[in-house]
């Protein structure tokens, strides 16, 4: 039987967003951008509780029983923002520029605003063009045992979403806003 | 006791020791890798296993129960024994002009940390017992003080800050015997090399007889016998060697029809095996166009801006961007692109230009970072499990790397796309697979396990329709196989450009 455990101590859980449209008090959405690889999702960046991101992804699907809604919350620090851009660019250096090693798959765990995060390549993504992943090991997936069945928040991207999509693009002036203090 | 010195396939030097064995060169340093890195490196060197186990039971430990003859097993033996202490593994200074000084009169000079002397070349130092000596060699040789100091601080074999004097320290170095200096001649002649103990494996050097150029007419030629048997196990010698190769198939498949070079038998073994992945020459065969970005409207010969990955949109937005095989795999093809198709068992489209890159993978490993195997269920998880632990341990892959869990995963996908919760073919949405396993029957562990199974394909790319056995369907009429190449997987962290590779000297591209 495959357990998992939480390798981390967990941060408390964060409010949930059950509705893009219909943010709890407090927060305040920071962009919004519509996924060009799956025309269906809608993605926001929420800032909450003043330190805290949520990465909302939502979309409806057109099912036989009807239309159906769904809004997915992945929780991470704030300082993901201005720490994301670098961090990838610093994950796709080979070893030839000081990389790490040929077929490294994930980045160690790093420590981004008192969070385990990591960052890892999703090959498979986009019809296998690829794209990237971002893990929160310090979050459980809710509705989940973090001592058998530990799910970490996890948001994937394929790579023309993050570069020609524009959302990297995003990030990086949301994350220059917070380095300035602005957000 | 172990003292012995091994050369890699590219020259490099290493002395291998035991416990209590120094090596005998004062430049020597000492190898320092974790138990995987120390794994692969040791699978690169030109020792066969036999070699390996001589070696291991001299330093008199307890060998590990062998579960097969598969070469990894002893290179894992050899890589913990490593790690351990019981041998020791030190890389040797190159005496070349690369990692040298250049002089006049024909000669460079390479320097390297003394009193011991060099212990894989024939060349010796240079007599050196006075300071005024080593000046004088440094005259002979019209190297100045500055370049002299510039190149010890680069080589890290000095360190002149906060010395006084740091020329005249290095000069006292040199006539004290801490220092050793070698003559290297130029043009880089590679100098004589001690001969090693062990020879390196049989495969490297085997030459292999090509088909003859003819100046004859047609009608007098002679049929060429096959030489396909000499093809096997024996590597190009060079990307020019590999290109030529292929183009002397074009006379033996006139001459003897087209026959492949490896049983179906041979090719289910070297897909198990894994050692294909660790060939140096592979190729990635594509439709022509991608050597250029689409955005790129000039498509220059000399500015390849297309990367080796999947970055393009097809005309009809689906299927893979490239397949990936090795050299010796596809050899027999020639390079007809119908051939070639076939071998892959890719349908061929008429009209439709294709292109090949050859890849010399010792030269673009450290420019692309990617990393290869072939795409058998034990060779994905082998992969997964040391690069992706946390997420695909083997307790994980135990359960789906299976024909059977294949079947398994295929159906709730397939499912799940009927009903729409998936929206494309190749959707690897894991929230909405969620949703659509929340309406079946299953109890959490079994969704949990279907959950992580997509997050795989998203990761590695192994998706509903991976067969796991590594190999491609033969498409080639006459072909008495059903197998047709080992198939490869390649893990890279981003898509490398062409021309970095070509400029590099690590690709060499064939128009079909």
């Amino acid at each position: 039987m495959w357990i998992r455990k939480a390798p981390y101590p967990l941060m408390p859980e964060l409010p949930l967003i059950t509705h893009h449209e219909k943010l709890p008090s407090g927060m305040i959405e920071l962009a919004r951008i519509n996924d060009p690889t799956a025309p269906e999702d809608l993605w926001l960046l929420v800032k909450q509780n003043e330190s805290k991101l949520s990465l909302v992804k939502t979309y409806i699907l057109e099912l036989d029983t009807g239309a159906k809604y769904s809004c997915h919350q992945n929780d991470f620090p704030l300082e993901f923002l201005s720490w994301f851009p670098g961090a990838l660019a610093e994950f796709q250096r080979p070893p030839a520029e000081g990389g790490l090693h040929a077929g490294a798959m994930t980045t160690p765990d790093l420590n981004v605003g008192g969070e385990m995060l990591c960052i890892q390549r999703a090959l498979g993504v986009d019809q296998d063009r690829g794209g990237y992943a971002v893990i929160n090991r310090s979050r459980c997936k809710r509705n989940r045992d973090p001592d058998t069945s530990f799910t970490p928040h996890e948001v994937c991207w394929a790579s023309r979403f993050l570069y020609e999509g524009g959302l990297l693009q995003i990030i990086k002036e949301l994350g220059q806003e917070l380095v300035e203090g602005k957000i | 006791m172990v003292n012995l010195v091994i050369k890699d396939i590219t020259g490099q030097a290493y002395e291998l020791t035991g416990r209590s064995s120094a090596p005998r060169a004062s430049a020597a340093k000492r190898y320092s890798g974790d138990a995987y890195s120390t794994f692969r490196f040791v699978a690169t060197l030109p020792l066969a296993p036999d070699q390996w186990l001589q070696i291991l039971r001299s330093t008199h430990q307890r060998l590990p129960n062998f579960h097969s003859s598969h070469p990894a097993e002893v290179h894992q033996a050899v890589a913990q024994s490593i790690v351990r202490g019981d041998l020791t593994l030190y890389q040797l200074p190159s005496l070349s002009i690369s990692h040298g000084i250049q002089g006049k009169k024909g000669f460079g000079l390479s320097i390297i940390k003394g009193p011991n002397p060099h212990s894989a070349t024939d060349l010796t130092p240079e007599a050196i017992n006075s300071a005024d000596a080593a000046q004088q060699l440094l005259d002979e040789l019209g190297i100045s003080s500055q370049a002299f100091l510039a190149y010890l601080t680069n080589e890290n074999i000095v360190n002149s800050e906060q010395k006084q004097n740091p020329f005249a320290e290095a000069l006292q170095l040199l006539a004290s015997g801490e220092l050793l200096a070698y003559k290297i001649p130029l043009p880089p002649k590679t100098p004589p090399a001690k001969a090693v103990e062990y020879v390196a494996a049989a495969r490297a050097d085997k030459p292999v007889p090509l088909a003859p150029e003819s100046s004859a007419k047609p009608e007098q030629q002679k049929k060429t016998p096959s030489t396909l048997d000499a093809r096997k196990g024996a590597p190009p010698k060079s990307l020019g060697d590999a290109e030529a190769r292929l183009g002397s198939m074009k006379q033996e498949i006139a001459d003897n029809g087209y026959k492949p070079k490896y049983s179906d038998e041979e090719l289910l073994q070297q897909a198990q095996s894994g050692e294909v992945a660790n060939e140096r020459y592979h190729v990635r065969f594509m439709e022509a166009g991608h050597q250029w970005d689409r955005a790129d409207s000039v498509k220059d010969e000399n500015n390849l801006t297309g990367k080796l990955g999947r970055e393009f949109s097809g005309e009809t937005g689906t299927g893979p961007r490239y397949w990936s095989t090795t050299f010796d795999q596809i050899e027999d093809a020639d390079s007809d692109p119908q051939l070639i198709c076939q071998k892959l068992g890719i349908d061929y489209a008429p009209g439709t230009k294709y292109t090949m890159a050859i890849i010399d993978t010792e030269q673009a490993k450290s420019l692309t970072g990617c990393e290869c195997v072939a795409a058998t269920f034990n060779n994905i998880s082998e992969f997964s499990n040391r690069e992706l632990p946390a997420e695909f341990p083997k307790e994980f892959t135990d359960q789906v790397m299976t024909s059977d869990y294949q079947a398994v995963y295929k159906e709730n996908y397939e499912c799940a796309r009927k009903q729409g919760f998936l929206v494309s073919d190749w959707s690897t949405d894991t929230d909405k697979f969620e949703e659509y396993l929340d309406t079946t029957e299953l109890d959490q562990q079994e969704k949990d396990l279907l959950i992580q199974r997509m997050n795989m394909q998203s990761k590695i790319g192994n998706n509903q329709h991976y067969l796991g056995n590594g190999l491609t369907e033969d498409k080639i009429d006459k072909s008495p196989n059903s197998f047709g190449a080992v198939e490869t997987h390649n893990f890279e962290r981003t898509p490398t450009n062409l021309q970095k590779l070509k400029v590099a000297g690590a690709i060499k591209i064939i128009k079909l």
